[in-house]
C-alpha cells in the first residue's frame, strides 16, 4: 500500500530476535506503570498525506495507508483483524468482529460467526452487516457493471480487488443466522490464504443506517440486487458476479456509490450523521478539508480495551521537516525523526521522547524489464541477475544511507518481525546473494562476457551453451542499462548514485540514471509491460519502495510475481513460480501450506526476479515518553489508539 | 527574484534601444568599452567569471580526485588536509566535486544563453519583420508562455522530462527565449522602418538578407546584454530546481544539486556541504549581473552618443 | 484610448487561452500511464480501464481539452484524485494564504524599495550607493531557497527569535504574524533588490532629461526638481514593474512556501508536480497565467494613462 519507506533498524535478524525476547520478558515481569485516564494523543501524519477518504470500501485513488489503516480502520474494524499489539503479522482473533472461521466440505465451504458487537448507535453487529459490504463490494467490482464515475469524480471501487478472486471465487453467501453466514466457493483454497487474504478484505457496515440511495432518502433494502450470482463465461473455475449489480443511482452499485459520493465531500464529514454510526474504539468528532483529525471514544465500543485517552487527533504536515519542527517543539505526542535529522536523535530523547522505529510486513524490490526487446534477454538470465544482485552491497547501504535502521531484503517474503512464521530458514538465514563483486565479475567472465571494469562489458561469446551469453543476445551486446528512480528521497539517491558507481567500475554494468517523479516511476513501470505488449522505455525502474503484504497478509506474492499478475511491473513468467504460488492458494492443511510457501519462496530467494534491495522501516517513531501502549507498532501500518494512555 | 523573473531581463523602460544604424565605427565601440572598463564592479564581475572558469575547468587537472566511482566508506568526512573541503554523502572529495559541479552549472548557463538568445533572436527578428498577422501569432504565443511564470514553467517541465543535464539545458532554454524574443522584436520594428533598410529592399534585397545583414547585427548590443543576465538566471533555475528535487542524477552534478544536498543534511552540521556551492553559486550569479549591468550602461551610451 | 484598451483587453484573452492549450498539450505529454498514477501499483488492467474511460483520457486531445475548457467556463477545474478535494475548493482554501504572502512583501518590498532606489540615484558612485547596490545585487543574486534557509539559520537557530515554518493549520494566515515573519521577510528581500535597482536606474533615466535641465535654469531648487518632477515621471516605470513582475513574485512565492512549508499556492502547486495531479496542475497555471496577464494589462493601462506620449504599436 505505501511505497515510499522511511528507514530502518534492524542491523542483523539476530540481534532482532534477542532484542524481541528482552521486550516480552520484561513485559511480563515489569509492574504495569501507573496510568491516568483521559489525556489527547496527537499523532503525526505523513508528509502532504492527510487522510481523505472515509468510506472503508476504497477504490484504487484512495486505497493507502493514510486512508485505511491511520483513518478509517480506527473507526470500522474490518471483521477480521490482522495485526497485533506484538507486531507479529497475525490474525487476532481477540480485536476482530468475527471469529475464527471454518471451512467445511474439503475446503470450499466457510462457515462465519460473528461476537455479539453492538454498532455506536447500540443496534447488534449481524450478519446482515457483513452481507451489506459483500453485496456493495460484488457491485463494484463486478467488470459487467455500468461505469458510474465521471471525470470530476471517481466511482466506487476496492483498491484491493483482484480480477477472479475475491469476490469473483465465491459462489454464493447467504446468512444462516443473524450472528452467522455461509459461503460456497467455486474451488478449493488453503483456509490460511482464504482468511489472511479474501475474507480479510471485508469490513461489516451499519446496514440498517446507511443502505440508502441519497442523504434524504429511505433506507432500504437496496444492496439486495446483488445478492443472486450469476457465473462468468469462459471461466475455470467458474468466477461469480452479481446478476443485478444495479447502476449509479439503483441497486447496490447506488448505494455504494451514494456512501462514495459522500465520502468525496470532505467539508462535510465533520457532523455528517451517516459517520457517526461506528463499530470501532473511535468515532470522529472534528475534521478540515487540510487534513487536520481528532476522533473521540466510542462509548459504545464493544471489543476489549476500551479506549481511556478522550481524544485522538491526527497533525496533517506539509512536509517531514514541518513535522520535525513540530516534534521539536514538543507538540506531537507521536511524531517521526526524518532519516537525514537522525542526528537528532539523543536531543529529542532528552526533551522527553522515546526513540522506537516502526517496521512494516513488506519487502523492498526494483524491477527488471524482462519485455525490454534489447536488454531483455540479458534481464531474462540468471547468472546476470546473481551477478547484479551480488553487485548490491545492502549492508552499506543500511549502515551509510538509511542511518543505520534497515533489514536486508533476502527474498519476497520478510524476514522481519524475527521468528515470523512465513519466512523459510533459507531467508532466514541471511543473504543468498551477499555483495561480492569478485562473483559478479567472475560469473559474467564464465557467461562468454568481455568484462571491461570502468568501461562497458560486452558479450564476446554469443549462443546458448552454459558458457555462452544466452539466448538472444547477439556479439557485440553491451551491459548498458536505464534505471530510471524516484527523485526526492536522499537515501535512494545515494544508493542508486553507489550502485552506478560500482557496477561499472568492478564490472563493466554501466547503469544510465535517470530520475522523475514517484508518480511517474510507477506511471512508467506498471504500464502494463507484457511480451506480447513489450515497454522499451525503460530497463529497471526503481520508485524506492516494494511491497506491503496487506490486506493480502498471506505473502504468497501471486499479486506481484505471478504471469499476467496486476502489479507484475516487468512481466516476471516463470512456469515453476506460477505453480508455487497456485499451490499456496490450494494447500489442504497448515503442513503442506507452510511447505508450499517456503517452496515458492526459496525459488525466489535464488531466481532473483526482481533486484532486492534493504527495507528501511515506515517511519522512525518518536513518542512521548509517558505515553503507554507503543512498545510495538502495527506491523501492517495500523495503529491502536485503544491502548494508549498516559502514565 | 532571481530566476524567478522575465521581467529581471528588460532592460529600463527608459533604456529601451530605440533602434542602430549599423555604426561600424572603431571609435564607437572603444567608447563603449572605455564606460564598460570605468565601472570597477564590472572589472570585479569579470574577475569572478574567470577566475571560477579556471577552477571549474582548468583546476581538476592541478587538484586530482576521483570524481568518477564514489566510495561511502569515506562519507561525510570533514574538512582535512587530504580532504580541504571534506567529502560529500558518497565519498566524493568535495573540493573536486565542486569544481566538477562548476564545470556542469556553467555549461548549463552558458548553453540555456545561447539556446535561449538564438531561438529568440530569430523567432523575434522573423516576426518583427514579418509584420502583420504572422507578427500577431508569433507574438501571442510568445505572451501566453510569458505568462505563465518562469519556475512554474520550469517545475513543469521538469517533471515531465527526465533531467539529465542535456534536457536541463533544453528545459531552461525552452522557458528563456521568450525575453530576448521579444526584445529583438522592439528592435526589429523600429528598424525595418529605417531609411537604410527601406533602401536594401528598394534595391531588391532579399529578406533574408535584410534580416541578417542588417536587422540581427544591429541588435547584438541587446543581446550580448539580455545573455548575461541569461546565464545568471540558469544558474539559479538549476540550484532551484535542484532543491526542488527536479536535479540531475549521478554521477553528474552542478552546484544547485550539490547545495541542495548539503541543506538536506542542514541539522548534522555538514557546513561544508552548504556554504562553498551556496558560495559559488552566489559570486558567479552576482559576477554575471554586474557585467551584464555595466555592459547596459555602456550600450546606453552608444544610443546616447547616436 | 478607449480602442487601444478594448485591443488590449481582446489580446489579453487570446493569451489566456493560448495558455491553456499550451499546458494542456504539455501535461498530456507526461511519460507513462497518468490512471496508473492514479491508481497506484495495487490497479488491474480492468480498473485501469475503466479509470482511463471515466476521465475521459480515451478520448481524442481535443475533445478532452473541450470539455475541460467547458468545465472552466463553468468554474469546475476538474477533482483532484489525490486529495480527493475539487480544485477549486483546494484553491479556495490556498488562495486567500497565497495572497496575503505575496500581497504583504509586494506592499513592504515598494514602501522600502523606492526611497532606497532614489537614496542611491541621489548619491550616485558614492560610497553609501555602492553599499546599496551591493547588497542588492546580493540579494538579487541569492537563490531564494537559500536565502529562506540562511534566515531560518541566523533567526531561529542562532537568535532564537522567530519559529523558522509559517503557520500550518489556521485557516488565515494572519493570526499568526510571528510564523509569517521569515516567509515576508525572504519575499520581501528579494523583491526590494530588484525594483530598488530599476528605480535608482529610472532615477538616474530621469535626471539627465532636458526637463530637469530647465528648470535648474529657471531657478528651482533641486530638492523640489527632485521630488515634484523627477520622482513623478522615475515612478511610471516602477509602477509598470510591480505590474509585470506578478508572475516573478509567484515563482517566488512557490520556493518561499516549500522553505516555510506553508500551505499556499505554491505548496500545492509543488506538490501537485510531483504527484502527477493534473488537475490541480492545470487549475494552478491558469490562475497564475490570469493573476499575471492582468498584472500585464493593468500596468499597460496605467502606463498609458501615466504617460499619454506613448504610442501603441
Amino acid at each position: 500500500m505505501r511505497h515510499i519507506p522511511k528507514l530502518s533498524f534492524w542491523r542483523m535478524a539476530g540481534v532482532a530476535a534477542v532484542a524481541a525476547l528482552f521486550v516480552a520478558a520484561c513485559g511480563s515481569t515489569t509492574t504495569t506503570p501507573k496510568t491516568t485516564s483521559g489525556g489527547t494523543v496527537t499523532f503525526a501524519e505523513g508528509p502532504s498525506a492527510p487522510p481523505s477518504y472515509i468510506f472503508p470500501m476504497a477504490s484504487g485513488t484512495y486505497f493507502s495507508v493514510t486512508n485505511l489503516s491511520d483513518f478509517s480502520q480506527i473507526m470500522y474494524v474490518p471483521l477480521f483483524w490482522f495485526g497485533n499489539t506484538s507486531s507479529q503479522p497475525v490474525f487476532n482473533p481477540a480485536l476482530s468482529i468475527g471469529n475464527q472461521p471454518t471451512f467445511s466440505d474439503n475446503n470450499t465451504v466457510v462457515n462465519i460467526t460473528l461476537k455479539h458487537w453492538q454498532w455506536s448507535n447500540g443496534q447488534p453487529i449481524t450478519s446482515r452487516d457483513v452481507i451489506f459490504w459483500l453485496n456493495m463490494l460484488s457491485a463494484a467490482t463486478d467488470p459487467n457493471a455500468p461505469a458510474v464515475g465521471s471525470s470530476s469524480a471517481p466511482g466506487p471501487g476496492w483498491g484491493a480487488a483482484v480480477p477472479g478472486a475475491f469476490p469473483q471465487n465465491v459462489v454464493s453467501y447467504s446468512a444462516t443466522g443473524t450472528y452467522s453466514l455461509t459461503m460456497k466457493l467455486n474451488a478449493s483454497y488453503n483456509p490460511t490464504w482464504f482468511l489472511y487474504n479474501e475474507l480479510s478484505q471485508i469490513t461489516p457496515l451499519p446496514q440498517a443506517s446507511w443502505d440508502e440511495l441519497s442523504a434524504s432518502g429511505p433506507i432500504g433494502n437496496y444492496d439486495a440486487s446483488a445478492e443472486a450470482r450469476v457465473a462468468l463465461p469462459n471461466t475455470s473455475p467458474a468466477q461469480y458476479v452479481p446478476s443485478d449489480p444495479g447502476t449509479g443511482t439503483t441497486g447496490a452499485l447506488g448505494v455504494a456509490q451514494f456512501l462514495n459520493s459522500q465520502s468525496q465531500s470532505l467539508g462535510t464529514y465533520q457532523g455528517n450523521p451517516l459517520w457517526q454510526v461506528v463499530s470501532g474504539p473511535f468515532v470522529l468528532k472534528d475534521y478540515t478539508t487540510a487534513g487536520y483529525v481528532k476522533m473521540v471514544p466510542n462509548k459504545n465500543y464493544s471489543g476489549s480495551p476500551k479506549p481511556t485517552i478522550s481524544a485522538f487527533v491526527e497533525e496533517p504536515f506539509t512536509s517531514d521537516t514541518a513535522e520535525f519542527n513540530a516534534l521539536k517543539a514538543g507538540s506531537l505526542t507521536i511524531g517521526y525523526i526524518p532519516t537525514q535529522d537522525i542526528t537528532q536523535k539523543a536531543l529529542l530523547e532528552k526533551s522527553g521522547y522515546t526513540f522506537n522505529p516502526w517496521y512494516d510486513f513488506g519487502f523492498v524490490y526494483f524491477p527488471y524489464n524482462f519485455t525490454e526487446p534489447t536488454t531483455g534477454p540479458i534481464m531474462q538470465q540468471l547468472y546476470f541477475r546473481q551477478a547484479f544482485q551480488s553487485l548490491v552491497n545492502q549492508e552499506q547501504y543500511i549502515k551509510d544511507f538509511l542511518a543505520g535502521y534497515g533489514v536486508p531484503t533476502n527474498g519476497p517474503v520478510p524476514t522481519y518481525p524475527p521468528g515470523n512464521p512465513d519466512a523459510s530458514p533459507l531467508e532466514s538465514k541471511g543473504l543468498v546473494y551477499p555483495y561480492d563483486p569478485t562473483k559478479a565479475v567472475s560469473l559474467l567472465k564464465a557467461h562468454g562476457w568481455t568484462v571491461n571494469p570502468g568501461g562497458v562489458s560486452t558479450c564476446t561469446k554469443p549462443g546458448t551453451a552454459a558458457d555462452e551469453c544466452g539466448k538472444n543476445i547477439a556479439a557485440g551486446a553491451q551491459l548498458s542499462f536505464r534505471l530510471l528512480y524516484a527523485q526526492g528521497s536522499v537515501a535512494l539517491t545515494n544508493e542508486m548514485t553507489a550502485l552506478q558507481s560500482i557496477a561499472q567500475q568492478v564490472a563493466g554494468i554501466k547503469l544510465t540514471l535517470s530520475t522523475a517523479p514517484f508518480q511517474q516511476v510507477i506511471g512508467t513501470a506498471f504500464n502494463g509491460c507484457t511480451f506480447s505488449t513489450p515497454c522499451s522505455g525503460w530497463d529497471m525502474a526503481n520508485w524506492g519502495g516494494g511491497w506491503v503484504y496487506s490486506p493480502d497478509y498471506f505473502p504468497t506474492g501471486g499479486e506481484i510475481l505471478g504471469t499476467g499478475a496486476s502489479s507484475n511491473a516487468g512481466d516476471y513468467s516463470v512456469p515453476t513460480n506460477d505453480h508455487n504460488i497456485q499451490a499456496t492458494h490450494t494447500a489442504a492443511n497448515q503442513t503442506a501450506e507452510l511447505k508450499a510457501l517456503f517452496t515458492y519462496e526459496d525459488y525466489l530467494a535464488q531466481q532473483l526476479p526482481v533486484v532486492y534491495m534493504p527495507s528501511g522501516p515506515y517511519q522512525l517513531t518518536m513518542y512521548k515518553s509517558n505515553l503507554n501502549g507503543l512498545t510495538h507498532q502495527g506491523i501492517f501500518d495500523e495503529v491502536y489508539p485503544q491502548y494508549y494512555s498516559f502514565s | 527574484m532571481s530566476a524567478a523573473d522575465p521581467t529581471a531581463n528588460l532592460p529600463l523602460a527608459g533604456a529601451l534601444p530605440e533602434g542602430g544604424e549599423g555604426y561600424r565605427s572603431g571609435s564607437m565601440w572603444r567608447l563603449i568599452l572605455a564606460v564598460f572598463f570605468e565601472n570597477r564592479l564590472a572589472i570585479v564581475g569579470l574577475g569572478i567569471i574567470l577566475f571560477m572558469v579556471l577552477f571549474s575547468f582548468v583546476g581538476p587537472f592541478i587538484y586530482r580526485t576521483q570524481q568518477v566511482f564514489n566510495n561511502p566508506n569515506i562519507a561525510h568526512l570533514a574538512p582535512s588536509l587530504a580532504h580541504p573541503l571534506g567529502t560529500d554523502q558518497v565519498g566524493y572529495d568535495n573540493l573536486g566535486r565542486l569544481m566538477l559541479g562548476g564545470q556542469s552549472s556553467l555549461e548549463v548557463g552558458f548553453a540555456a544563453a545561447i539556446i535561449a538568445v538564438l531561438v529568440g533572436v530569430i523567432w523575434g527578428a522573423v516576426s518583427g519583420l514579418a509584420g502583420g498577422i504572422i507578427d500577431t501569432v508569433m507574438m501571442r504565443i510568445v505572451d501566453a508562455m510569458l505568462a505563465i511564470p518562469f519556475l512554474v514553467a520550469l517545475i513543469l517541465l521538469g517533471a515531465i522530462f527526465t533531467t539529465s543535464t542535456l534536457e536541463l539545458i533544453v528545459v531552461i532554454g525552452l522557458v528563456a527565449w521568450l525575453v530576448p524574443a521579444r526584445l529583438v522584436r522592439g528592435e526589429t520594428l523600429s528598424l525595418r522602418v529605417r531609411e537604410y533598410v527601406q533602401a536594401v529592399r528598394v534595391m531588391g534585397g532579399s529578406t533574408r538578407r535584410v534580416l541578417f545583414r542588417h536587422i540581427i547585427p544591429n541588435t547584438v548590443g541587446v543581446i550580448v546584454v539580455n545573455a548575461t543576465f541569461q546565464v545568471a538566471d540558469a544558474i539559479i533555475a538549476v540550484a532551484t530546481l535542484s532543491f526542488l528535487g527536479i536535479g540531475v542524477p549521478p554521477p553528474a552534478t552542478n552546484w544547485g544539486g550539490e547545495l541542495s544536498n548539503g541543506l538536506s543534511y542542514i541539522y548534522a552540521g555538514y557546513w561544508w556541504l552548504i556554504y562553498p556551492a551556496g558560495l559559488a553559486i552566489v559570486l558567479t550569479v552576482v559576477a554575471f549581473n554586474f557585467v551584464g549591468d555595466a555592459l547596459r550602461d555602456a550600450l546606453e551610451v552608444r544610443l546616447q552618443r547616436r | 484610448m478607449i480602442g487601444y484598451m478594448i485591443r488590449r483587453v481582446g489580446q489579453a484573452i487570446v493569451v489566456l487561452i493560448g495558455v491553456t492549450i499550451i499546458t494542456f498539450i504539455l501535461l498530456h505529454l507526461l511519460p507513462g500511464s497518468p490512471v496508473r498514477a492514479i491508481l497506484g501499483t495495487r490497479a488491474s488492467p480492468s480498473t485501469i480501464k475503466q479509470l482511463n474511460a471515466e476521465l475521459g483520457f480515451n478520448k481524442p486531445l481535443y475533445v478532452q481539452y473541450g470539455l475541460w475548457v467547458w468545465n472552466l467556463a463553468h468554474f469546475n477545474l476538474g477533482f483532484s484524485y489525490k486529495l480527493n478535494q475539487p480544485v477549486t475548493a483546494l484553491i479556495g482554501q490556498r488562495l486567500p494564504k497565497t495572497l496575503f504572502l505575496v500581497g504583504s512583501s509586494l506592499i513592504l518590498a515598494v514602501i522600502i524599495a523606492v526611497p532606497l532606489g532614489i537614496w542611491s540615484a541621489v548619491h550616485r558612485n558614492r560610497a553609501d550607493d555602492y553599499v546599496l547596490t551591493g547588497l542588492s545585487f546580493i540579494f538579487y543574486s541569492m537563490p531564494t531557497f537559500l536565502l529562506g534557509i540562511l534566515l531560518i539559520i541566523l533567526f531561529n537557530q542562532t537568535l532564537n527569535w522567530l519559529p523558522f515554518e509559517a503557520p500550518q493549520n489556521q485557516t488565515y494566515p494572519w493570526t499568526d504574524l510571528n510564523g509569517m515573519v521569515l516567509p515576508v521577510m525572504t519575499l520581501t528581500a528579494v523583491t526590494v533588490a530588484l525594483f530598488s535597482r530599476y528605480m535608482r536606474s529610472s532615477m538616474l533615466e530621469q535626471m539627465i532629461q532636458d526637463y530637469v535641465r530647465t528648470a535648474r535654469a529657471k531657478g528651482v531648487s533641486n530638492q523640489a526638481i527632485l521630488m515634484i518632477h523627477v520622482l513623478r515621471n522615475a515612478l511610471i516605470p516602477v509602477i509598470t514593474l510591480v505590474g509585470l513582475s506578478i508572475g516573478g513574485i509567484v515563482s517566488g512565492a512557490v520556493v518561499t512556501e516549500d522553505v516555510f512549508n506553508y500551505p499556499g499556492m505554491g505548496l500545492l502547486y509543488y506538490n501537485a508536480a510531483v504527484s502527477d495531479d493534473f488537475p490541480t496542475l492545470l487549475g494552478f497555471v491558469v490562475v497564475v497565467a490570469l493573476a499575471t496577464v492582468i498584472g500585464n494589462l493593468v500596468a499597460d493601462i496605467l502606463y498609458a494613462v501615466a504617460d499619454p506620449r506613448i504610442r501603441y504599436v
